[in-house]
Order: C-alpha cells, then sequence, then structure tokens
C-alpha cells in the first residue's frame, strides 16, 4: 500500500479511462434516484479537439461526475455531427490531391466517398475527448445522419409540412458562389470594407436631355434593374414621378416609383430597385409587382440567358456574358464613364456579407429554396424561456435570445450540396418535366413551379398520373435541421423510447454562445413543436479560452494552446483543473501555459500528502471508503476539530458553487482548502500527533488523517478525475471505482467556530515569528527565544 | 494593552507546534512588566510577540553583513539616480525603460530603509545590552 514516489501522469490516465468504460461506469445507474441527463454539442465530425471543446467538456464532465456520485442516475450523450458543408469542402479537398473532383464523381460515388472517410478519419475527436476523461455513455454515441437520427429528421419534416410550417418558394436567399449552396443569415459574416459609390446618369425615356442620378455601390447589377424609385415628398424629383426610365447599357424602360422606403439621405435620394439582387429591393418589388431578374449564374457569372428569356436584344448580352461579377463591375463602370453615363465615384465604408466557412462574398441570390415558417415556433420558445421554464445563464445571454427571436426570419432549410439529409420530397417525372432541369452529369434542379410530395418514404404512384417514375429533391438540408433534434432524437425519438421516458427534458445544456441562435433556440423550438416539452432546463452558456493577453487564439497569430501538447505535457487533470480554475461566469478564459505547470504542482502536492499519509497507515484499509469514524469522534485535539470545521465548510460551499455552474469557485475552493489548510497546516500539525508530542491517541490520528484525505479527493474527483481515482485505489484494495462513490456531505454538527478562531490566531502566531526571522536572516534551523505580552 | 489571558494560555497549551513549526526553542509568557529592548516585534490581534535578537544572529556578523548591504545597494541606486537625471538618457530611451528603472530605484530605496530599520534594532539591542 504505498504510492509511486512520482506521480506518472501518462501511465495512469491511460489506465483507468479503459476500466472505467470496461466497468460500466460510465451508464446510468439502475436505481430509482432523481435523473441528471445531458447532450453533448456534438463536435464536427471534421473536428479536432480545441480548447473550446475542451473546456466545454471538462464542464461538462464535472456536471456529470459530481451528480453521479451525489446519486443521481446520469445519462450524458456523446456523439458527432455531420457538418454539411464543412465536411463536403473536407473531402473535396482529398479528392483534389488526387486530381478528381465531385462532380467527375457524381452524387452516388462522392457521398460513398464521404462515408469512406468518415469512418476512417471521423472519430478522432471522440478519442480525444476520451483522453480527456469524459464521462460519456458510449452506448449511447449517437452521428446526425446515423439511421436513427436521419429516420427522426425525416419524421420532423413531414410533421413540419403536414402542420403547414413549411413552404418551397423563390426567394432571395444568401448564396455562396463557392460552396455553391444557400445560407442561413446567421451563417453570413457581415464586415466593414472600403468599397465606392458610383453615380450614374439614368436619362428619361421620353426626354433624354433630362436625367436621374442614382448612386449605387453595385454598378454591375444594373443589368437587372427593373425600377427607380424615389421617396414621394423629395422636392428634388417631384416632376420627375410617374415618368419613364431608360437604363444605360440595358436600354431596358423601366418606371421610376415613389416609395416612402426610400432614403432621401442616402446618395441623391434616387434609387436603382434590382429586385433579384438586393433583399430591400426584393420586398418594394413584390409590393409593386416588378420583375425580378437573375442576371448571374450559380457562379455568380453573367447569366445571359436571363436575357434572353424575357425576350431581350442586344450586343451587350453577349459583351458582358459568363464574366464574374466583379469583373463585370470594371467593365461596366468602364462603359458608363466611356459613353458619360458615369457622374462622379466616392469612396465608401460598408458592410459586405461573406460565407461564414469560405469568406467567399456572398451574392442575394433568387432561387427556390425549402423555409420553415418560424413565428409560430418562435413564439413558444420565447415564452419558454420568458416563463422561466428554461433558464439562461449568465442571465444577460436572455436578452440576446429575445432580440432575436424578435426578429427571426423565415428558416431558409435548403442546402445546394451532397453531404447531409437529403430532403424528404418527390416530383413526378411525367408531370413535372418541364420543371425539371438536367444540369449534366446526373444532377438537375428544380423551378420554382415544381410540386413536391413530401412523405416519409418514396411514393409508388402518382396520384395525378400513375406515373411511377420519382425524382428526390436534390437539397439536403441545414446542418443545424438535424442538430436542432439532438436532445431527443438521441434518445430514440420519433419511437416512444424508455430513453425518452426517463431522461427527456434534459438537466442542462452547456455551450458557447457562438451557437446560442445557430443551435440552442433551434433546439428549443423543435423540443417544443415535437416534444411539447422544453428541451433542457438550464443552458450555462460558458465563455471563450482566449491567450494570455486576452487574444482570440488563431493559427495565423500563432497563439494557439493545443490541449493535446498540454495534456500530455502536464497532464490531463492538471489541464481539467486550470480551465475550472479559470471558467469564471460572463469572463473570458485568458490561459497561459504557466497556469498549467502552476497547476500540475497542485497535483503533485495531492500526490505527494497522499504519500505522507500512506507511508503513516499502520493498518490496511479495504474494498470499503474509510467512512467518517474518526471525523464523528467526540474529543478531538484544537487541530482536528478545526480542519472537520473546515472540511464541513469547504463541502458546503464547493456543493453551492457547482451547482450554481460557479466552477472556478468549486475548484478554488477546494484548491485552497487541500494545498492550503489540509497540506500547508493540519499535515504539518498532525505529525506532532502522530509522534504523540501533542498528548492522544496517534492510531485515531492515522485514521482520521486517511479519512481527511478520502474526503479531499472525493471532492476533487469530478475536476480531476485521475489522479483521484489512482490515490483511491492504492489506499484500498479492490474498491468500487471513487466515481460510484457518494460526494461528501456537509455535516452541520463538524461546524466549529471558536476551534477555527484559536488555529487561526495560532497560524498567525506562527506566521509573524517566520516572518521576523526571515527579515533578521535567522539560519533556518536555529532556535530562536519568543516573548509574548 | 496586553495580549489577553486568553491567548496566552492557548498558547501555552499549544507550544508544540510553535516549536515545530516555527522553530521555537523557548517560549516565555509576560503578563506584565517592560517591553523586552533589542528584539524584532510583531503584533498579532492584542498578543505583542518579541524574537530577541542575541538569540537569532551572530549580532557582529550580521552588522557586517548588512552594511556591506547597505552600501551595496546605496551604489546601485546611485548608478541608476544618475542614469534617471541625464537628458539624454530620458530622451533617447523609451518610455518602458525608463519607468523600469525608476522602478529599481524605488525597490533599491525600499531595501535600504529596510536594512537601516534592522540596523537601528542591533544598535538597540547593544544600547541595551552595554
Amino acid at each position: 500500500m504505498q504510492l509511486a514516489k512520482a506521480y506518472s501522469h501518462a501511465e495512469v490516465e491511460s489506465k483507468w479511462y479503459s476500466k472505467w468504460m470496461e466497468s460500466g461506469a460510465f451508464q446510468p445507474a439502475k436505481n430509482a434516484g432523481p435523473y441528471f441527463s445531458m447532450v453533448i454539442p456534438p463536435p464536427n465530425v471534421t473536428g479536432s479537439l480545441h480548447m473550446g471543446h475542451a473546456l466545454n467538456n471538462t464542464l461538462q464532465d464535472i456536471l456529470c461526475r459530481y451528480k453521479r456520485m451525489d446519486g443521481y442516475r446520469v445519462l450524458w450523450i456523446p456523439g458527432t455531427d455531420h457538418a454539411g458543408i464543412a465536411t463536403q469542402n473536407v473531402v473535396e479537398r482529398r479528392l483534389a490531391e488526387q486530381g478528381l473532383t465531385r462532380a467527375q464523381l457524381g452524387r452516388k460515388k462522392f457521398i460513398e466517398r464521404v462515408w469512406e472517410w468518415k469512418k476512417e478519419a471521423g472519430s478522432a475527436i471522440l478519442h480525444q475527448l476520451k483522453a480527456l476523461g469524459v464521462s460519456c455513455d458510449w452506448q449511447h454515441e449517437r452521428f446526425t445522419m446515423d439511421e436513427g437520427l436521419s429516420l427522426a429528421v425525416r419524421e420532423a419534416f413531414v410533421r413540419l409540412w403536414e402542420d403547414g410550417l413549411l413552404y418551397r418558394a423563390e426567394r432571395l436567399i444568401n448564396w455562396c458562389p463557392r460552396c455553391k449552396t444557400a445560407l442561413a443569415d446567421i451563417e453570413v459574416v457581415h464586415e466593414e470594407s472600403d468599397g465606392n459609390l458610383w453615380y450614374i446618369r439614368y436619362p428619361l425615356a421620353d426626354d433624354p436631355s433630362q436625367a436621374l442620378i442614382v448612386a449605387t455601390t453595385r454598378p454591375e447589377t444594373m443589368l437587372g434593374d427593373t425600377a427607380v424609385a424615389v421617396h414621394p415628398e423629395d422636392k428634388r424629383y417631384q416632376g420627375f414621378i410617374g415618368k419613364k426610365i431608360r437604363l444605360p447599357i440595358a436600354d431596358r424602360v423601366v418606371p421610376l416609383l415613389a416609395d416612402p422606403y426610400v432614403d432621401r439621405e442616402f446618395g441623391t435620394g434616387a434609387l436603382k430597385i434590382t429586385p433579384g439582387h438586393d433583399f430591400n429591393d426584393f420586398e418594394i418589388g413584390e409590393r409593386y409587382g416588378l420583375d425580378k431578374i437573375s442576371i448571374f449564374d450559380a457562379d455568380a457569372r453573367i447569366d445571359g440567358s436571363s436575357f434572353a428569356a424575357r425576350g431581350e436584344k442586344g450586343e451587350w448580352i453577349q459583351r458582358y456574358n459568363s464574366k464574374d461579377r466583379f469583373e463585370a463591375r470594371k467593365l461596366i463602370v468602364a462603359e458608363l464613364k466611356e459613353k458619360g453615363y458615369l457622374e462622379k465615384v466616392e469612396a465608401h465604408r460598408h458592410a459586405i456579407g461573406h460565407c461564414y466557412r469560405c469568406q467567399t462574398v456572398i451574392e442575394p441570390y433568387l432561387t427556390p429554396q425549402w423555409f420553415v415558417d418560424i413565428k409560430p415556433l418562435a413564439e413558444p420558445a420565447m415564452r419558454a424561456v420568458r416563463e422561466g421554464r428554461i433558464r439562461i445563464i449568465p442571465e444577460g445571454w436572455s436578452n440576446s435570445y429575445f432580440a432575436w427571436m424578435e426578429n427571426i426570419k423565415d428558416w431558409c432549410i435548403s442546402r445546394q450540396i451532397w453531404w447531409g439529409h437529403q430532403i424528404p420530397a418527390w416530383y413526378c417525372k411525367k408531370c413535372e418535366a418541364a420543371n425539371i432541369i438536367e444540369t449534366g452529369a446526373g444532377d438537375y434542379r428544380l423551378t420554382k413551379d415544381a410540386k413536391p410530395i413530401v412523405a416519409r418514404r418514396a411514393p409508388t404512384e402518382c396520384p395525378r398520373c400513375g406515373g411511377k417514375e420519382w425524382l428526390q429533391d436534390p437539397d439536403v438540408l441545414d446542418t443545424w435541421f438535424s442538430s436542432g433534434l439532438w436532445p431527443f432524437s438521441t434518445l430514440g425519438w420519433p419511437e416512444k423510447t424508455d430513453d425518452l421516458k426517463s431522461f427527456y427534458p434534459t438537466s442542462t445544456l452547456v455551450t458557447g454562445f457562438d451557437i446560442l441562435f445557430f443551435w440552442v433556440a433551434r433546439m428549443i423550438m423543435m423540443g417544443l413543436k415535437f416534444m411539447d416539452a422544453v428541451p433542457f432546463r438550464d443552458v450555462y452558456i460558458h465563455a471563450l479560452v482566449r491567450d494570455e493577453q486576452g487574444q482570440k487564439m488563431s493559427k495565423s497569430k500563432r497563439n494557439v494552446i493545443d490541449p493535446l501538447d498540454v495534456m500530455e505535457k502536464y497532464g490531463t487533470d492538471a489541464f481539467r483543473f486550470t480551465l475550472a480554475a479559470l471558467a469564471a461566469m460572463g469572463r473570458d478564459i485568458k490561459l497561459a501555459e504557466d497556469r498549467i505547470a502552476g497547476y500540475q504542482a497542485f497535483v503533485n502536492k495531492l500526490w505527494n500528502a497522499s504519500r505522507f499519509v500512506m507511508m503513516n497507515l499502520s493498518e490496511d484499509f479495504n474494498s470499503q471508503p474509510s467512512g467518517k469514524a474518526a471525523l464523528a469522534d467526540a474529543d478531538l485535539s484544537l487541530a482536528d476539530r478545526w480542519i472537520r470545521s473546515r472540511l464541513a465548510s469547504t463541502i458546503a460551499e464547493a456543493r453551492k458553487a457547482v451547482e450554481n455552474y460557479r466552477f472556478n469557485d468549486f475548484a478554488n475552493v477546494l484548491y485552497q482548502f487541500t494545498w492550503h489548510e489540509f497540506c500547508d497546516w493540519y499535515i504539518e500539525m498532525s505529525k506532532l500527533q502522530l509522534n504523540e508530542t501533542i498528548p492522544g491517541d496517534s492510531r485515531r490520528s492515522r485514521r482520521l488523517l486517511v479519512e481527511l484525505l478520502e474526503q479531499i479527493l472525493l471532492l476533487l474527483h469530478p475536476i480531476i478525475p485521475f489522479v483521484t481515482e489512482e490515490i483511491w485505489q492504492v489506499i484500498g484494495k479492490d474498491r468500487k471505482s471513487i466515481m460510484l462513490q457518494a460526494y461528501p456531505a456537509s455535516e452541520a454538527a463538524w461546524l466549529d467556530p471558536e476551534a477555527e478562531r484559536r488555529i487561526e490566531f495560532l497560524m498567525e502566531v506562527i506566521r509573524a515569528i517566520r516572518n521576523l526571522r526571515t527579515e533578521m536572516n535567522c539560519p533556518p534551523g536555529k532556535e530562536v527565544k519568543v516573548m509574548f505580552l | 494593552v496586553n495580549g489577553s489571558e486568553e491567548d496566552l494560555t492557548l498558547l501555552r497549551s499549544q507550544e508544540p507546534y510553535l516549536r515545530s513549526l516555527a522553530r521555537v526553542g523557548e517560549a516565555e509568557y509576560l503578563t506584565s512588566g517592560d517591553r523586552p529592548k533589542g528584539a524584532a516585534t510583531a503584533v498579532v490581534g492584542s498578543t505583542e510577540v518579541y524574537l530577541p535578537l542575541g538569540e537569532m544572529i551572530n549580532i557582529d556578523e550580521e552588522w557586517a553583513r548588512l552594511t556591506k548591504e547597505v552600501h551595496k545597494t546605496k551604489d546601485e541606486l546611485s548608478r541608476i539616480q544618475k542614469k534617471l537625471s541625464n537628458n539624454d538618457f530620458l530622451n533617447r530611451a523609451k518610455e518602458e525603460v525608463v519607468q523600469k528603472e525608476r522602478e529599481k530605484a524605488g525597490q533599491y530605496e525600499e531595501k535600504i530603509r529596510t536594512l537601516n530599520l534592522s540596523l537601528e534594532r542591533i544598535q538597540e539591542f547593544q544600547a541595551g545590552r552595554s
């Protein structure tokens, strides 16, 4: 019964994780106690463990281990997200290395390649999470595209359709011309950048000598203008309202509208209206029934056929056909200048939307897409938070939640990629022949007029023509559609499973604020819709991990700390303790490597203190925990009563902290007690009891030391699981894992303010003598005389 | 105001801790009388703590050591002060560098104060002895 001289984290960590897994310690207990359940925010299957994951999962694991020890039936469900665009991009890059493209392979083969890749590389992040010590129930592991979850997605989609909450419509959406897919509003990153404001002459159709000057940041879109608008009360334009304008270059005659939406202060107060490529203009276009011309193709190159289809003619169509949007801008400005239409150019700073995946400039693009009618889902989701059925912690985030939910727009859920849940809508090849457009390589798209049949499985016979050939909608669902179902799909929905009955609603969700809208809000809406109950009671939003100067960690700044590196170097326990100790609510974590080294010293301190305790043990401890027999003794020494009182306060404070998500207080209160009270003082004091310099029962003193050490191990286990288990198992033979022991309970009877006051006074005196000795340069070993007055 | 009876009793009863944790060889509990001269002093609550210097250190050696240390520190200080009064340096050096030198000067001044305090204590002790 001896501990090794030095703590070797590598050896200990690998040993215990597999033992825990094999023994089933991560599975929910089969008792009748209350439950505590969580779903992991599923990392992208393409992911690799970064600081954000490490913090997120350490905090979740602390909660799970604490609750499990506190008598709850704990279920923590792990899994990964198929991460549509991200994964497709990764596999496309790998194909490119072999000189292949997605188009060359075709949809079916490409998807096979993605599955192959997933099988081979997709679980890397899960292995990394295991190294972190997470106590997830791996028997419950899920993937957002596994069979059960795919079934759940299909069921949810069909039910939304049946309830009239889904529609397919041609709308202006955010289009990424590189990823060639629609993006939801929140997938667009707006960045301020320097641009120009071009002032262009738009002559009147019946009198070219008169003209309006319009100002625009995107002159190339004038090829798609179908009106010009001014404010109805703008004095400058009173004589023009109702007249017609002849567009330069396109030579199209368009109306001049008067609409109060126009901002008189912007540019000249005369606005070109391009319903096919501007969100505000689209709204005006809807109001006035204007044509919406989509002037670009999916690559954001000028699409000459869109003008030809309107019966427009002119050599300009040929000239601009296939020109990239930015090249077209240059050419059009040059032509305007040459022909005398360009009045002036002003520098202009404005926000431009970019794709959150690849940073390409977004193009507002007119395409048929699938939308969720979101208001009927958002209302109950706001109520749930307002009425306190869901708590968002820290509370400040509730305001962000409400602000976003109040302004929520219909959710565009279709994506024009291949990797994901293909939309369960089918089109009869015969009835819809006119609406099916082949786009090459077996690919196709459907016009806005195509009539889908939404169903749980492919229809057999067309109700209209009896046709038996079907085409499934080629679009896939937004990744967040499936992760929005995660808290109940992972528990077996739509089946009515025991898991759902036992563990839904989940107890707590731990996540970062960056996915509050992407994910948290969607889960709330979906949970209320399909389960008629909130998906979780508490949402704990943790902060970001930054570098020691408070800057965001990024590869380009070379300030990234790789969790796996520091886990290897300092030990996972030291790393976990650091994250917990720095996780103050609502404050970003400034992480420096020396902090981790500091907490490694703490782990070593605990190890060495345990070594001392165990070297003094005269009896063998067996599989049973040592319990609290000596702690409960009535006639303890002053020092014993002091440490027992401090233990009782520490337990109470630690429990209160972790239950209120104050992880830093939880870690720090245990650190203080362990290091500065137990190790620094009590162990030193106990030496005098062990050698009976202080009269008393030395056997009981030994007993007491072990009991105190075990209480400390139990208290610390949720944060530093490996080292605590190792020591626990060396104290007694064939013990049940520490993770299945009861969490210490504070005993009010142990509180002893008198003993605390006295020992603190004694400690003050000892510190004073030590300081004077140091000040006077007294040799450390020399005994001194002291006088008290 | 002397330490309370209770606190002194406590110290007396827990004396083994003083011996082992502060290397106290001998403890005296004075209930009245003059304050001991030539001792380093601290106050904890209402209790005064005295450590007679003669018991702690070799007075002559310590006097020599402290005097030497004061000289050395004064030399360092005057070197920095010279630098800080040199306009050339002030104009050319970066603000952080100047700031650092100023901080250093402050630290040396503080160190000299403490050393002198220790010297005074020894003087006081010797005055009491002679």
